[in-house]
């Protein structure tokens, strides 16, 4: 170590840093348990609690949806219905709806005569399924299930 | 470790040196508070600590460089030097006769670079080794040690030119 290091050093040991002012310690100590109190509010326990609901919930509505996906599957292949997007059907239903009613021709672009008229046409499906849905409920009723 | 206790340990120091570090005691104070909350929150970590002191310092240095970068002040401008100045002043005590030497002191403290002036503060202050401002700083020894002696021989230099 140099010389006006040395210096240095017994120049500034002359200064001490200053005690805080009084009541600062309680004051300090007091905001800090206050805020401690609050946070324990949500205590670890509640939270691990509330953590488990949510993914319950997860579980629950991920598994509704993944059974609801297969029923509507099996019921599909059941019985025989190609699973279509409105406009899916629209463009598999276009020219024999043109066929049936000549004077669409021009409202070729009209999607929305032509969306009533494949409502209409997909009808008799969805009534199939539904008296299928009544014969299973019927055959529960029956068996007392 | 209680409250109290940590108090007691550090916790003068530790607003002396948050009090320079963010050149306000109202922000010490505040940061100071975020500091003990964060120390009780890691109340289970303690048994696995040797050094308490640097650890301490380090949790405090982390939370007022976080403070700072929320205030997008990383640096002291030359413009708050003065300021800053003024705080150093109120936050010493000094057996001098002469009240100028104080004022002299804190306005050349407030003119070092940051990184010097936290390692001489820490060094006198605060009274850490350098070994423990290296591991306050996340810096090597070696990098530490000459912030001193460059921060020394730089605050030598301001005094000199303020006496002239």
């Amino acid at each position: 170590m140099t010389d006006p290091e040395k210096e240095m050093e017994s120049y500034l040991s002359r200064f001490r840093r200053k005690v805080p002012p009084p009541g600062f310690k309680e004051q300090l100590i007091g905001r800090v348990e206050e805020r401690r109190k609050l946070e324990q509010v949500i205590t670890p326990t509640r939270w691990k609690i509330a953590v488990a609901c949510l993914a319950l919930i997860v579980i629950f509505l991920g598994a509704n949806f993944f059974i609801n996906r297969t029923e509507e599957r099996y019921l599909s292949a059941f019985l025989d219905i190609k699973q279509a997007t409105e406009s899916g059907i629209v463009e598999e239903a276009l020219p024999s709806v043109l066929a049936d009613v000549p004077e669409l021709a021009g409202l070729e672009n009209s999607p929305e005569i032509l969306k009533r008229r494949i409502r209409e046409k997909a009808e008799p499906r969805k009534q199939k399924i539904e008296e299928y849905l009544n014969l299973l409920n019927i055959k529960e009723e029956y068996n007392g299930s | 470790m209680k409250l109290d206790e940590l108090y007691d340990r550090y916790g003068e120091k530790l607003y002396h040196y948050l009090t320079v570090k963010l050149a306000s005691a109202e922000d010490a104070e505040d940061i100071l508070q975020e500091v003990f909350l964060r120390l009780a929150r890691y109340s289970i970590r303690w048994k696995f600590i040797r050094n308490e002191e640097p650890y301490v310092f380090h949790v405090a240095r982390n939370e007022a460089n976080r403070f700072l970068k929320r205030k997008h002040q990383n640096q002291i401008n030359p413009e708050n030097a003065t300021a800053l100045a003024r705080v150093i002043h109120d936050s010493l005590v000094t057996d001098c006769p002469d009240p100028s030497d104080k004022e002299s002191l804190s306005l050349a403290l407030a003119h070092l670079p940051e990184e010097q002036r936290e390692v001489i503060v820490l060094k006198f202050f605060e009274e850490l080794t350098l070994k423990e401002i290296a591991a306050v700083c996340g810096l090597s020894l070696n990098t530490v040690a000459s912030r001193y002696r460059y921060g020394l021989s730089k605050l030598k230099s301001l005094l000199e030119a303020k006496d002239d």
